[in-house]
């Protein structure tokens, strides 16, 4: 879906990133140890259909995964806050993972326009789009994960 | 008197005024009193002539009503199947349109080996600029391959598979493509940058460059085809305090909306041709 149907809801340059949203709220839902691994499977997929080196995405993924991860002790998980800035915070460090390593790659990369033009604009369109993903997959979860404590 | 005497007397009178009933009639002394019945009788008769009518036009409706439903359930499956046959239609009439310019590209261009080529996907982030086309190296592909529409060039072919390949579109970051402007010959390397379109840089200062001017292919270096129209110039970048000039280029290809592509298979780039050295 990301590299066929996504493409045609971009807004100029920029397109959400689907299965960063998928795979960060399934980090915050499920914990480090499930996130990786989707973190993984998410990023070799991307890399499997991008034109970038092999393993750039896989990398940034699950680095980003497992810092999300750490999150899943807290609490307020059911707090519709957390999802939002860990989304936000993740598409950033997402995206300058893979900067970083496509630069070492070999590609010209322009910072200051990368991150004008498509950090922070995908940015904006994920946490827009976070609130539905994760309450999709806060429904999976619940249906096929651990029961949660409610007061 | 007895009961039967008084039913007797009753059926005696009756009889004498129908009797008297018919002979007034007959001579019309009746109308008055006609006419004074039929004035008090008429308005229940209405009521009850319009009751019945509109009893009579429900019952029809509903009876008509089964039959309406299925009529209104054809039609609308016959409406559905028309539109249906439209849509593809209008795609057989867009599919047709699209190929007469590949075809008059193929005519244009004689020298060129094409194949055509459907686009099946794009990259999947927003920082790069790739297509996935449904042609590989089973259909003869190689890297390096340019990549065409009749509206000008899209990129390189920069990975192939078995039965698909990826192009690297101009408009990406990590682009390089040897071009020169049509009018003034002048020559440069066209890149593209992220979050905006492709920028013609290494452009001698002095020389002429305008909004406007078209942007071709050059050839230098053996990469792509000569005279391939890369776009347009839309803005020039001039100072004199540096060594060359830049100029922004809209791109002759809507890349959003690219949907079939054309691989210049005959085509070899220098680079590779070194390489199978």
């Amino acid at each position: 879906m990301q590299s066929t149907v996504i493409p045609h809801l971009a807004i100029g340059w920029v397109k959400p990133d689907l299965m960063l949203l998928v795979v960060i709220s399934w980090s915050i839902l499920r914990g480090t140890r499930e996130g990786i691994v989707w973190g993984l499977v998410g990023g070799i997929a991307l890399d499997l259909l991008s034109g970038a080196p092999f393993g750039v995405f896989a990398l940034a993924m699950a680095l980003v995964s497992l810092l999300t991860g750490l999150g899943e002790i807290n609490v307020f998980r059911t707090n519709v806050a957390l999802p939002l800035a860990t989304i936000s915070l993740a598409t950033i460090a997402y995206n300058l993972v893979s900067l970083f390593l496509l630069q070492a790659s070999g590609w010209p990369i322009d910072w200051g326009d990368s991150l004008l033009r498509i950090i922070l604009p995908t940015t904006i369109l994920n946490a827009l789009l976070m609130p539905l993903v994760y309450r999709s997959l806060r429904w999976l979860h619940r249906r096929t994960g651990r029961e949660e404590m409610s007061w | 008197m007895s009961r039967l005497q008084v039913r007797s007397i009753a059926i005696f009178l009756l009889a004498i005024l129908s009797i008297m009933g018919v002979i007034l009639d007959q001579t019309d002394r009746l109308r008055p009193v006609e006419d004074m019945a039929l004035y008090l009788i008429s308005p229940l008769q209405r009521a009850i002539s319009r009751s019945i009518n509109q009893g009579s036009s429900f019952l029809q409706a509903m009876h008509e009503l089964g039959s309406l439903r299925a009529k209104n359930e054809e039609l609308q499956d016959l409406v559905d199947r028309l539109m249906s046959e439209n849509v593809r239609l209008r795609e057989a009439e867009i599919e047709n349109v699209t190929l007469r310019e590949q075809l008059d590209f193929k005519r244009a261009n004689p020298t060129y080996d094409l194949l055509s080529a459907e686009v099946i996907g794009r990259d999947p982030t927003s920082l790069l600029r790739y297509l996935t086309i449904d042609r590989g190296a089973h259909d003869g592909l190689t890297e390096g391959m340019p990549v065409v529409t009749a509206a000008g060039l899209v990129g390189q072919v920069s990975e192939v598979n078995a039965h698909s390949a990826k192009v690297l579109l101009v408009t990406d970051a990590s682009s390089s493509v040897s071009a020169l402007i049509q009018n003034s010959r002048a020559t440069g390397i066209v890149q593209g940058e992220i979050g905006r379109g492709p920028v013609m840089r290494y452009i001698q200062q002095g020389e002429s460059v305008n909004v406007g001017d078209m942007v071709l292919t050059s050839g230098l270096g053996g990469n792509f085809p000569k005279r391939l129209v890369i776009g347009q110039v839309t803005a020039v970048r001039q100072r004199d305090i540096e060594m060359f000039q830049e100029a922004e280029i809209r791109p002759a290809v809507d890349f959003n909306r690219l949907e079939m592509v054309l691989v210049i298979i005959g085509f070899r780039s220098l680079e590779r041709a070194n390489e199978g050295r």
